[in-house]
């Protein structure tokens, strides 16, 4: 992806909307003595260049004793973790996919209730796809950093 | 992360640490409205009102409650890479002589830390750091997030390719 320079004006304007994103371009126009016009161009060229995205989050405390899962996947053959990997990351309750160098061959993140939940998801849902060999796993219970300012906007 | 595929999850959650967030049932008019959130954080009530067959004072309040009672945030999330952080290291974290949860919030202060969590299973604490360059990946690892009290073993990895990192949940 082609990298675009940003100014200090697009930092001023990403900063803003790290807090708060419904507050409308007129608003940050005003704060920062500028147009609803120039907000708005600058806001639309970050968004089409994939720098930032905005979206809603929800407090995780909305689950009753929510855990994070660490799926540490180990594909069957080099050649599969690929398609493991894609496979993985299709699936709508996985928030996390990379391939990784060490730990395994790739890491996926789900939030499960407990282990109930996650025993049979990897049983019905991650066993089943093709390619996987073993899956380790290990439980996040205690969430004491999460900094939601990040993502991976991939294609 | 986990997504709406899951999702018949009522707000049923609790607020934690004696915070007095007051939480209350969403029904299914506030699920469709955090749904379209997730899609687009950026489309204006009239839009979302229109797309839901409703009227906008309606969107406009069911919104603002959702935010107060700390249940629902939309926020600009930043491309690591955009970002210029084009390492990203999953990283197990042995401790010993102090409390994980010490160590953890003092790994929580570092801006390259992206993720801390008390974790059961093989290790202790399992973290995300982030960084520009190998080299200050080897500097953070090795003489920031290693002379840190109580940290005895690092396990890392390296990510090769994110194929997915959408947060959907986060403490707020």
């Amino acid at each position: 992806m082609t990298r675009i320079a940003l100014d200090e004006l697009d930092e001023r304007i990403i900063e803003r909307l790290g807090h708060d994103a419904r507050v409308s371009n007129r608003e940050i126009g005003r704060e920062f003595g500028l147009t609803e016009g120039t907000i708005r161009s600058r806001l639309k060229r970050l968004l089409d260049n994939k720098v930032i995205r905005v979206a809603a989050v929800t407090n995780a405390n909305r689950l009753r004793n929510p855990i994070l899962a660490y799926l540490w996947v180990e594909a069957n053959s080099a050649s599969d973790i690929e398609r493991v990997s894609r496979a993985l990351a299709d699936l709508p309750e996985i928030g996390f996919v990379a391939t990784i160098l060490g730990r395994a061959d790739v890491l996926a993140m789900t939030l499960v209730e407990n282990g109930a939940e996650l025993t049979d998801y990897l049983h019905q849902t991650i066993d089943k796809i093709p390619g996987v060999h073993r899956i380790r796993y290990s439980l996040g219970q205690n969430f004491i950093k999460h900094d939601y300012r990040w993502c991976s906007l991939v294609d | 992360m986990r997504a709406e595929a899951k999702g018949e999850r009522r707000g049923r959650g609790k607020a934690q640490n004696g915070r007095e967030a007051a939480e209350f049932e969403t029904d299914d008019m506030d699920e469709r409205i955090i749904a379209a959130l997730r899609q687009n954080g950026r489309i204006a009530n009239r839009d979302l009102a229109r797309d839901m067959g409703v009227n906008e004072a309606t969107v406009r309040t069911r919104l603002r409650r959702l935010e107060e009672a700390n249940m629902l945030r939309v926020v600009a999330m930043r491309d690591l890479s955009a970002m210029g952080f084009e390492y990203l290291a999953p990283v197990g974290v042995q401790v010993k002589g102090r409390a994980a949860t010490a160590v953890g919030e003092e790994l929580a202060r570092l801006e390259r830390v992206i993720t801390v969590n008390v974790a059961i299973g093989t290790h202790d604490l399992e973290i995300q750091v982030v960084s520009s360059s190998l080299a200050e990946m080897e500097e953070l690892l090795t003489n920031v997030i290693a002379k840190i009290d109580g940290v005895e073993r690092l396990f890392p990895s390296l990510a090769l390719k994110v194929l997915k990192y959408n947060p959907e949940w986060a403490p707020l």
